[in-house]
């Protein structure tokens, strides 16, 4: 009897931009907004009770990676920052659970 | 100084933990604006039946009817300006709104005709007023 040649499936790599947990916190929480709503910076933070500094620095990883967009502009005088999610953030935050489900069903599956 | 990277499974529960926690926090609560509504048609429709009633039998006296068909629109403004503040979080509108509903309700207590001298005075004139405030404040 011969039994069917098993295929190998590519192992998947996952985003090291968004595998990080503070970024995969950030991505995840601006995934919740429809697509090209965005954020104002004290909530965003608020949200994910990170200290400013902390928030910016990771936001400019994202920014590096084009997966987040901020924008600063400014309401009456004061200075307003917001944030969104690029549609190459999203998808690459789509991709990235999918790998992640993918990974999950190999080590569930044995 | 990354933080070490999540398991898979760790990962999916963070995902799923903040994004609901972000619905929470970002999704309007329907009760906003569906709260402010219920209250405007219940009483407008309510006073309706009440001064034309059920087979012509009239429940209201005119003046009483006059009275409210004067408060009704004011009472509106206010409820749609404090829902709108709520809703975009502008504390402004739903100063105004609380402002309206306010003189509103004095007007109603003080009774016919001296609720459209209140409303007149405290909402046309309080708006004239503010806006004049604004203006002389502006940057």
């Amino acid at each position: 009897m011969t039994g069917a040649v098993p295929v190998p499936v590519p192992v998947p790599q996952l985003d090291p931009v968004i595998h990080a947990q503070a970024r995969l916190r950030v991505v995840a929480a601006l995934s919740a907004l429809a697509e090209g709503d965005r954020l104002a910076f004290p909530r965003l933070q608020d949200l994910l009770d990170m200290t400013a500094g902390n928030l910016s620095t990771h936001l400019r990883k994202l920014e590096d990676a084009r997966y987040v967009r901020v924008d600063k502009t400014h309401q009456g005088r004061m200075p307003v920052t917001f944030v969104a999610l690029t549609r190459r953030g999203r998808l690459a935050f789509e991709q990235y659970t999918e790998d992640l489900r993918v990974l999950l069903g190999r080590s569930d599956g044995g | 100084m990354d933080e070490a990277p999540l398991s898979p499974e760790a990962s999916l529960d963070l995902i799923d933990q903040e994004q609901q926690a972000a619905h929470r926090n970002l999704d309007v609560d329907p009760a906003v604006f569906l709260v402010p509504w219920g209250l405007a048609w219940l009483v407008a429709y309510g006073v309706l039946f009440l001064r034309f009633g059920t087979q012509f039998h009239v429940y209201l006296p005119d003046p009483q009817f006059r009275l409210l068909m004067s408060a009704l629109p004011v009472f509106i403004t206010g409820i749609l300006y404090m829902s709108g503040g709520a809703i975009w979080r502008d504390r402004r509108q739903f100063t105004f709104g609380i402002w309206l509903s306010l003189i509103n309700a004095a007007g109603l207590l003080a009774g016919p005709g001296w609720h459209s001298l209140i409303v007149s005075l405290l909402g046309g004139g309080g708006m004239l007023a503010t806006a004049a405030l604004q203006r002389a404040h502006r940057p």
